[in-house]
């Protein structure tokens, strides 16, 4: 009895020695369906539902007289036109029925999906994206809408500071590179002109079966998902339109613009710099360094432009992807005109601290917990854990990369996070800052010009 | 006939819905002999995280100064909660916000933070205590907030415009977050003069969610708040203040930076409902989900599938008074289409709706499509502290996830129909025609 006791409290002991993840480490295993396609898929007991995430590799659409933005015009026409013979209400209606969320979209390189169904729809929604993806209408009098709504938005984006900023910068960093025209949708006549035979010729083209990358998680278990699979991708033909686009990355021409805008009611910063495409063990280091930097009510630049200066409502840092292996450190936000200046100074101070001396000791237990809680919630749902499993895919991860995430968040030491913000993250001077503002004076020694399409006459 | 089929499919969702639980975490009451409103409890052992929320059951309709008083307040105090044994850091990240009705406060962290986060929540309802020069700093800040989320917004500014032509001097109407010169006349006094008469105890309700057991949550509500006295509840008279006058108003807006045409409407009608306000509450979301779905009786059929009115709209029913329902309707009409246009469709659409009464199959698959999110969410945290936050707002308590199955499967025909025919014949209405003049 005694030794019972002993072996117990020994059990309990060892049990608190152990250190204990956040949450249970994913199993990914891999699977081809019936069709022959392969999956990788991630069983979740608790998630009552399973995603299905598909990537085709897709170049962009080029031509004589082809708009990249062809792509983004097919899949609005493709999810809001009807499909299989069935009128838009309705086929819209039957998705909403099932209790299920799906996404397509377009970005270079790349057209994404998923669909997230409960076990027991999962079947009627693949039919259902099937019809969309094999099927979709393509009617020329929805077509004419969805121009006249893209240009709208594109318009209504641009009106806005942060529209305005995001314009310019691509300008300055993509020039006349096809992805910065399919981003832009313009100019408005080559929208305007996009019709109704090339949205059918890429659409042939880009769905096929040949190149695709599959995930899945949830609870249905590996056959369900090969049939949900096979469902949705029935009636593709058996090609691939890889065609990449050739991209070097982005052009980061340092120093400061600012775009005068006398009527902007107030005044945006963004500022821009290269990071190195990291690989998937990489993107861990990333996340904390910039959440430190700019992410949330303690993060360093908050502190600094909020909290001390009191320049500015939100001010942060993130990271924003350009394309595959290419992505951008962001910092900015938007702040009092009166105090622009002084912004820019606090941004820069702020920053180069953060670059030449990394994280601190008591900062950084905290930011790594706290990404450990972000990624505990992306993999806590199957539209979450099938989109990260993709994203391990695509960027050819390996299981192991995947399957140890929070073991290696945890393991992470503040001099691998530091070493890898002095190495990697630029120096302010060598980044690209943009000022929105209704004050062409506030920053002296900026390039001032009053329209993005001016931006060369500060080079 | 078709009342008995009814009456079974009634008790077959409602069977379904009570044999799809006990769900693994449930809204809890908890007794804690303390003087707050209310503590709830939503258990979960799944989490690593807890979440405190502290809802103050007042907000900018409870206030007379300077509007955005409510909102500039919620600023302050969430320095002043969050600065906790002077640390620079913590272990907890959270947020709050206003309505204009309750104002919430809450905090993510693990259970070693359960003393930060609870000190937090405790001091809400301590007096201020950040320099003087930061509080009234605080009011640009306040600002820039204005410059983000309104100064470029036409639709934002615009639905201010109509809440408080709609609802006249009832306070509900007031904006949550101000104009630039409201926000520039607010100052301190008024500030405290507020926090005085309703952050108390008695206005004060707390929901914890995650890993955090009922005897623990007991033990740190007792340790922040056992001292605590009640104060005066927040009667919200308000909600009692109903508006008979009739009103019929049209705003034409040109705005040069709106760079699109927006048509918004607004109405105010009788709705006595069943007498049970919880029960109504399901009523006007069968409505708003109908009319904002793809089914027969939505209105995307009329507005933006059959007809390129509108490329995209949103509905809300809001019952903020006691016998009235607000209905609103924002759209963006589709290019080329003059608000005028979508007015006379609309009207024409909800009179239609109304005349023939909701269409029996979409009412049920309405029903299907919630008892469903019902049942799948119906054990997660956050479908459950939205409810709560929902019910709160509209002045009733919390209610748990089974009695929120039982109601989905309560709502009838009848009453739907009865509600889309006042939402047809408002007594009040105010549209506004937002007609883009920048290039």
């Amino acid at each position: 009895m005694r030794n019972s006791v002993r072996l117990i409290a020994a059990s309990l002991l060892s049990l608190a020695l152990i250190p204990q993840t956040a949450f249970s480490s994913p199993k990914m295993t891999a699977h081809v369906s019936p069709a022959g396609h392969q999956f990788f898929y991630v069983p979740m007991d608790d998630a009552q539902r399973t995603a299905v995430a598909i990537t085709w590799a897709s170049g962009l659409p080029t031509g004589p007289g082809i708009h990249e933005a062809t792509a983004r015009l097919g899949i609005e026409l493709m999810l809001n036109g009807g499909a299989g013979g069935l009128p838009p209400d309705e086929i819209s209606a039957d998705f909403e029925d099932l209790d299920a969320g799906s996404r397509l979209w377009v970005q270079p390189g790349e057209i994404r999906g998923f669909v997230v169904a409960p076990d027991d729809q999962l079947d009627r929604a693949a039919e259902i994206a099937n019809l969309v993806l094999a099927q979709p209408a393509l009617d020329n009098r929805w077509l004419e809408r969805q121009k006249r709504n893209l240009l709208r938005d594109t318009r209504i984006r641009n009106a806005t500071a942060t529209g305005l900023a995001w314009s310019l910068a691509r300008e300055i960093m993509l020039e006349d590179h096809p992805f910065k025209r399919f981003w832009t949708a313009a100019p408005v006549d080559e929208i305007q002109s996009i019709s109704a035979p090339q949205i059918d010729t890429w659409h042939k083209g880009a769905f096929g079966t040949a190149d695709l990358t599959i995930t899945a998680a949830g609870t249905a278990g590996p056959e369900t998902v090969a049939r949900a699979i096979d469902l949705a991708l029935a009636g593709l033909p058996k090609s691939a339109n890889p065609n990449p686009v050739a991209f070097q990355g982005p052009r980061i021409r340092p120093g400061t613009i600012v775009l005068h805008d006398p009527d902007s009611p107030k005044s945006l910063i963004m500022t821009l710099g290269e990071l190195p495409g990291a690989p998937a063990t990489d993107d861990d280091i990333y996340g904390i360094a910039t959440a430190v930097l700019g992410l949330g009510k303690q993060s360093r630049l908050f502190k600094a432009i909020r909290s001390q200066l009191r320049a500015a409502y939100g001010f942060g840092a993130g990271m924003e992807s350009v394309a595959r292996h290419h992505r951008l450190l962001r910092m900015g936000g938007e702040v009092d005109t009166a105090l622009l200046p002084q912004a820019l100074d606090a941004m820069r101070q702020s920053y180069e601290t953060f670059r030449r001396e990394g994280i601190a000791r008591e900062e950084f237990p905290i930011a790594r917990n706290f990404h450990l809680q972000r990624i505990e919630q992306n993999l806590s749902r199957p539209a979450g854990m099938a989109t990260m499993l993709m994203e391990n895919r695509l960027n050819a991860g390996s299981a192991e990369d995947f399957e140890t995430l929070a073991n290696r968040i945890e393991a992470l030491e503040r001099t691998a996070v530091n070493d890898t913000i002095m190495a990697n993250y630029p120096p302010f001077d060598e980044m690209l800052t943009i000022v929105i503002t209704p004050d062409a004076t506030a920053i002296a020694d900026a390039c001032v010009i009053t329209a993005v399409d001016e931006w060369r006459k500060c080079y | 006939m078709r009342k008995i089929r009814t009456r079974l499919v009634l008790l077959f969702l409602l069977l379904a819905g009570l044999l799809a639980g006990p769900a693994s975490a449930e809204l809890i009451k908890v007794e804690t002999g303390t003087s707050l409103r209310g503590v709830y409890l939503i258990p979960d052992t799944k989490s690593d995280t807890i979440r405190v929320s502290a809802i103050i059951l007042a907000g900018e309709a409870d206030s007379d100064g300077p509007e955005g008083l409510a909102h500039y307040l919620e600023h302050l105090m969430f320095w002043h909660a969050d600065n906790v044994s002077n640390r620079t850091f913590h272990n907890r990240g959270g947020n709050a916000w206003v309505n204009g009705i309750v104002t919430n406060y809450y905090n993510e962290g693990g259970k070693d933070d359960l003393d930060d986060l609870f000190t937090f929540a405790g001091r809400l309802l301590t007096p201020l205590s950040l320099d003087e020069k930061f509080m009234r700093d605080e009011k640009k800040i306040v600002s820039r907030e204005y410059d983000l989320r309104v100064s470029e917004n036409s639709k934002w500014q615009v639905r201010e415009q109509i809440n408080r032509a709609l609802y006249g001097a009832n306070p509900v109407g007031r904006s949550l977050i101000g104009t630039p010169d409201s926000i520039a006349a607010l100052n301190l006094e008024q500030v405290d003069q507020f926090r005085r008469a309703h952050y108390n105890a008695a206005n004060m309700v707390l929901l914890a969610s995650g890993n955090l057991s009922e005897p623990e949550l007991r033990k740190h509500v007792l340790k922040t708040f056992g001292n605590v006295p009640a104060g005066i509840p927040n009667p919200q008279s308000w909600r009692d203040n109903p508006i008979s006058e009739p009103l019929h108003n049209t705003l034409d807006i040109a705005d040069d930076r709106a760079n699109s045409n927006a048509y918004q409407y607004a109405s105010l009608s009788e709705w006595k409902g069943s007498g049970d306000g919880l029960q109504d509450i399901y009523t006007t979301r069968f409505l708003a989900e109908l009319l904002s779905s793809n089914l027969p009786g939505s209105l995307a059929k009329p507005l933006k599938i059959d007809n390129f009115v509108v490329s995209a709209y949103n509905v809300r029913l809001d019952r903020k008074l006691r016998n009235q329902i607000q209905f609103f309707f924002q759209s963006r009409p589709d290019e080329g289409v003059a608000p005028p246009t979508v007015a006379e469709k609309l009207r024409a659409s909800l009179a239609e709706l109304a005349g023939r009464g909701v269409p029996e199959k979409s009412l049920e698959r309405i029903r299907k499509r919630m008892a469903r999110e019902a049942s799948r969410r119906g054990d997660e945290p956050d479908y459950i502290l939205n409810r709560a936050l929902r019910n709160l707002t509209a002045g009733l308590e919390p209610n748990t996830s089974a009695d929120h199955v039982a109601r989905i499967a309560s709502v009838t025909k009848a009453e739907v129909d009865a509600l889309i025919r006042a939402v047809a014949d408002s007594h009040r209405t105010v549209e506004v025609n937002l007609t883009n003049t920048g290039s």
